[in-house]
């Protein structure tokens, strides 16, 4: 076995667990404290991309870059829960549906007229670009920069949502949405910031993948999809339910993609192995997902079953 | 439940209509419209299996277009092999749709709610992706469709006017049997279930198997709508199922109305219209038509084109239909 | 013996809904279950009609075990039941519900094409369930339009068409007016003796007019039960509960 492709393939999946965690935490936490669907949530993602790169080009700096399009997207999703998302929750999740699938055409198009069709490529500074090694292993330093950036950002949120007063409402509202009215909180104000750090996280997971794939016109449709897997399976409402699931899915989808034929070549002959294997690893993540539900309809570490000690 | 009154007037009108349209159209030589309404007609019955679910059972799929790859790709894989004959093809269409129906509803159906939406929606993007990722069938880019499912001398679909009044026949029957359905104990248990499902539960009905063959027989009409569009536009891709695909065959049910029997053949119209008319106005439409459909919601009020022709039927402040 | 519930227990989380709750149902008897707010009495006929599954303990109906059995094949059974909350299909009209209720006793309902509407029997035995709690006069109005306490004698009548060999009715005085609370007992009181019957109630009038027997919940626990007398000359009892709400 080549144990250099394996490890490699090992921080692929972690930084796309990483990101997953990113977009699907945010999700999570609106879908289990609002119940609302936010399909345009890829769209944050998308934002972040595009505002990052433009800071980016304009400065220089990939770390103004980044606090601008965390900053940005933060406005935005505050912007379009006054707007929007705030006369939608009380109303039947069809209306959720449509009206976060017409976000995404707004988004895309303003986007689309602002950045072009093209949209807009980062530029990584030359510290960033380069490899690492340890040992015989070289790894790309900004893949590393990723990862560590994804797990910064998930303990923040976990000390966020553990140890502050608004953690301590935001798990309440996860769990049991009437006692947080009862306790007399601004209700419409939790709500708000809830929608916006779930916005800047994905805007954050943009700018970081942004380097690597360019920012572009609905870059987030295809991941956002992934993104709901990861709260389907890690239980609607739970932080930590979304952390464990988005890097099993992160991990699974890559491992998949990559080994998946040597597996099937196991039982198959070579070349069904290799017809069948990117079918069945395009399947996978979705495979676990039916497992789950089909074991634990409420996700593995549902907000409401988890609080109740 | 039924009304007899302006808006079937509207309705009947329309189906006149439709059914003269062909030679209307190849009397004024502009064949692009022929080619518009078997589209809309094409969608209008993928709608209407929608409308089964979403408006009579309370069930939002947003994986509906996975139904209408199926059905393509039941044209056009058989046709990468050179089988070319259409009563294959439709059975496939309606086999393996009815069967992705019933493995996936099956797990859809244990859940509800917002839950649900998005399982279906995971669904369908595990069958765009594996298609995707299937370079026998052309991958991202899809097949060619050379000649279109043959029936015999019964039918030729490769003449336009013939492939319209086959869609048109099809919508036809179809829209029939559903309001047979809904009227028949099944459609009663089914929406009462929408409505009250542990009320159902409580009569004894074990509304789970109801619910699921409902899902399925959607599943198997949309089949068909695919089998159509296959066929129309000689062609098939992965896109086809696309999310988006499906959000937009929701969009096109509230147009017309979710739950009136009519308002797939509306909606699906009016979509494509509101799609012609805005694209060719302006560059940036997805705007506009983004912007018109959160309008809708949040200001419009439910009940669509339908709910329009239902306050023609009723004086202001009389009981109207929801 | 039509009822027997051993030693049932269900706990949520921290909370001891319900503690070793037996309970003993006699052929066409009305058994009252009654207990003051939040004593364990929707945890026990959520567990009693199948919606919420028992940690421990057993339920046997009609000499079978049904503990684990689903709400519907319960109700097939014949333990039909009303809701606290008004559960209607409220779209339809008073007829179309209680035709409902017929269809699921008179076989499947895998039926595609036939308009149920012009199904002549179930139609008249909807109108017998109907004319059963006075609402014959009312068959055609939609149900979200009518009043509540239409609203909630339709309840009865859709468990009464079920045919059911105990009925279980979840507090079915609950929001009515007192004229419309007076229908009801009335109504009962008809029912009394052809149906067995377990009622939970709030109000202390209707259990003592309607009940030939009572347990008390009280915190999860049964703490006494017996006939009616009994229940009424209780000390426990009246500590516990009556001297609260007289």
């Amino acid at each position: 076995m080549d144990w250099h492709l394996l490890i490699s393939q090992l921080l692929n999946g972690l930084q796309l667990g990483l990101l997953l965690f990113l977009l699907a935490a945010g999700l999570s936490l609106i879908f289990g404290i609002m119940d609302f669907i936010n399909l345009s949530h890829g769209s944050f993602y998308m934002v972040g991309a595009l505002v990052g790169a433009s800071v980016a080009a304009l400065t220089g700096s990939l770390l103004i870059a980044a606090l601008a399009a965390v900053v940005a997207v933060f406005v935005v999703g505050a912007a379009v829960e006054w707007l929007v998302v705030c006369r939608l929750y009380n109303k039947d999740h069809l209306d959720h549906v449509l009206v976060t699938y017409g976000l995404i055409l707004v988004f895309d198009s303003v986007a689309r007229m602002i950045w072009g069709p093209a949209g807009a490529a980062i530029a990584l500074p030359e510290a960033l670009n380069g490899r690492i090694e340890i040992g015989d292993f070289v790894i790309p330093a900004y893949r590393l920069l990723i990862i560590a950036c994804g797990l910064l950002a998930a303990a923040g949120l976990y000390f966020l949502v553990t140890r502050s007063r608004l953690g301590m409402l935001i798990r309440a509202g996860a769990s049991n949405r009437v006692m947080v009215t009862a306790l007399g909180v601004n209700i419409d104000r939790l709500y708000r910031i809830v929608f916006a750090i779930g916005a800047a996280l994905a805007g954050f997971a943009g700018i970081l993948i942004a380097p690597l794939t360019e920012a572009h016109i609905g870059m987030g449709n295809e991941i956002i999809i992934i993104a709901f897997v990861v709260v389907i399976v890690g239980g609607i409402g739970s932080v930590k339910g979304a952390f464990y699931a988005a890097l099993l899915i992160g991990f699974i989808d890559t491992l998949g993609r990559s080994y998946l034929d040597d597996v099937l070549k196991l039982f198959l002959s070579n070349q069904s192995a290799e017809t069948a294997a990117p079918a069945l690893s395009a399947m996978l993540v979705y495979i676990l997902m039916a497992g789950v539900l089909v074991c634990k309809p409420q996700g593995l570490f549902s907000a409401a079953g988890f609080n109740r000690r | 439940m039924t009304p007899v009154s302006r808006s079937a007037g509207v309705y009947a009108l329309i189906v006149v209509l439709l059914l003269a349209a062909p030679p209307v159209i190849s009397f004024t030589g502009q064949a692009f419209y022929l080619d518009l309404l078997t589209r809309a007609l094409i969608l209008a019955i993928a709608v209407a299996s929608l409308n089964l679910i979403v408006g009579c059972g309370g069930m939002i799929s947003l994986g509906h277009a996975a139904y209408i790859g199926i059905g393509a790709y039941s044209v056009g894989i058989p046709a990468y092999y050179e089988v070319y004959n259409g009563f294959i093809h439709l059975g496939l269409a309606l086999a393996c749709s009815a069967a992705f129906a019933l493995l996936t509803g099956a797990v859809c159906l244990r859940t509800r709610g917002l839950y649900f939406i998005l399982i279906t929606l995971a669904f369908s993007q595990m069958l765009y992706f594996t298609l995707v990722s299937i370079d026998e069938y052309g991958a991202d880019d899809g097949l060619l469709i050379h000649r279109r499912s043959e029936f015999g001398g019964a039918l030729d679909l490769e003449h336009p006017a013939a492939l319209y009044y086959a869609v048109l026949a099809a919508l036809l029957l179809f829209l029939f049997a559903m309001h047979r359905l809904i009227h028949a104990r099944f459609g009663r248990v089914i929406f009462g279930s929408k409505h009250n499902d542990s009320r159902m539960q409580a009569l004894g009905f074990d509304t789970y198997k109801y619910r699921l063959a409902c899902y399925v027989i959607s599943g198997a009409m949309c089949g068909v709508a695919g089998f159509f569009l296959g066929n129309f536009t000689h062609f098939i891709s992965p896109e086809m199922m696309d999310w988006t695909r499906s959000a937009e065959l929701i969009f096109m049910l509230v147009i017309g109305g979710a739950g009136a029997l009519f308002a797939p053949v509306t909606g699906t119209a009016a979509f494509l219209l509101l799609e012609e008319f805005l694209s060719g106005w302006t560059l940036h439409w997805h705007l506009m038509f983004g912007l018109l459909l959160i309008a809708l919601v949040m200001f419009a009020g439910r009940g669509g084109l339908h709910g329009a022709l239902m306050r023609l039927d009723h004086r202001p402040g009389g009981p109207g239909k929801r | 013996m039509i009822l027997r519930v051993e030693k049932l227990n269900k706990r949520f989380g921290g909370i001891h809904a319900v503690r070793d709750v037996n309970l003993a149902v006699e052929d066409r008897q009305l058994h009252a279950i009654i207990g003051p707010n939040g004593a364990g009495k929707t945890t026990l006929v959520a567990q009693l009609s199948g919606q919420v599954k028992p940690d421990s303990g057993a339920i046997h109906f009609l000499g079978a075990d049904i503990t684990r059995l689903s709400g519907h094949k319960r109700a097939r059974l014949g333990l039909a039941r009303s809701f606290q909350i008004t559960s209607i299909i409220l779209p339809m009209t008073l007829l179309e519900n209680a035709m409902l209720a017929v269809q699921s006793v008179c076989g499947h309902c895998f039926r595609f094409w036939s308009p149920l509407a012009a199904d002549a029997d179930v139609r008249e035995l909807a109108m017998r369930a109907l004319a059963e709690v006075g609402l014959e006069g009312r068959a055609g109005v939609v149900a979200a339009h009518a009043a509540h306490g239409e609203q909630r004698q339709l309840e009865v009548a859709m468990a009464l068409a079920l045919k059911p060999k105990l009925l279980l009715l979840d507090e079915p005085m609950a929001g009515l007016g007192k004229e419309e609370s007076a229908a009801m007992i009335a109504l009962l009181k008809r029912l009394k003796g052809a149906t067995t019957m377990v009622l939970v109630e709030h109000d202390m009038d209707a259990v003592f007019a309607l009940a030939d027997t009572a347990s008390v919940l009280v915190g999860g626990r049964i703490i006494a039960t017996g006939s009616i007398g009994e229940i009424r000359a209780n000390a426990e009892v009246q500590r516990a509960y009556l001297g609260e709400s007289a």
